[in-house]
């Protein structure tokens, strides 16, 4: 949190994400897309700032003739970049591709 | 007397929006929730991060670009707002904060002058209806 306060025990979810500040994170937003971002500071609400990210956002296109699905992806680098909380569904370290 | 804390903070100094409100005069870019691009300079921020910004424009996906000479953009339909490499979060908020500080300690002053105001004319301090701050 934007605290100065360090406390080892882990009492309730926030903590969790406290435990990643300074870290690379994988964070899952609305709209079917991703952010993967060094997390410098977040709040209760998880608004939060992050650098470097890469956003990913993935679109799945129907062919008409075939019906097979297509899914695209679209990348795009920011250097420093603050988030909404209400468009985050999830917060974890970064997944081992 | 030890400086009083307020008993309640505000709901912007409990969370990051104080980041936007220490970003107030600077140019930036948000990115809304219906996928348009606003790029602007902010007048001022309130605590539900509702933005007021003066020569904006207002970029939608096909790249229609629209230009306003002031805007009020709802904070509900922010997704991103891009900053500034060179800032520091901790320093913007510690200013932020002192800023609110210095703020509070003006109206309480201001306050102050009305009551001693009223005594010295005459008028008891209890007829005082003017609204509390937070307490």
């Amino acid at each position: 949190m934007a605290s100065h306060e360090e406390e080892a025990t882990v009492k309730e979810p926030l903590d969790l994400i406290r435990l990643s500040l300074d870290e690379r994170i994988y964070v899952k937003l609305r709209g079917e897309r991703e952010l993967r971002g060094k997390l410098h500071a977040f709040d209760q609400h998880l608004n939060m700032i992050l650098g470097d990210v890469e956003e990913t956002i993935t679109t799945v296109e129907i062919d008409d003739e075939t019906y097979e699905e297509i899914i695209k992806t679209q990348k795009r680098n920011i250097p420093y970049l603050f988030v909404r909380g209400d468009g985050v569904i999830l917060v974890s370290p970064p997944l081992r591709t | 007397m030890p400086p009083r804390r307020p008993k309640r903070l505000n709901r912007a100094e409990t969370s990051l929006i104080c980041l936007i409100q220490a970003l107030e005069g600077r140019k930036v870019v948000a990115e809304l929730r219906n996928d348009c691009v606003i790029r602007g300079k902010i007048d001022s921020v309130d605590d539900y991060m509702n933005i007021t910004l003066s020569d904006a424009s207002y970029q939608t996906l096909e790249g229609t670009k629209t230009e306003f000479e002031f805007m009020y953009l709802k904070g509900r339909t922010i997704r991103f707002v891009h900053l500034p490499k060179s800032l520091d979060p901790a320093q913007a908020i510690e200013a932020q904060r002192k800023k609110l500080v210095e703020d509070r300690k003006e109206q309480i002053k201001e306050r102050l002058r009305n009551q001693h105001h009223k005594i010295a004319k005459g008028i008891g301090p209890s007829e005082d209806h003017d609204s509390a701050e937070g307490s």
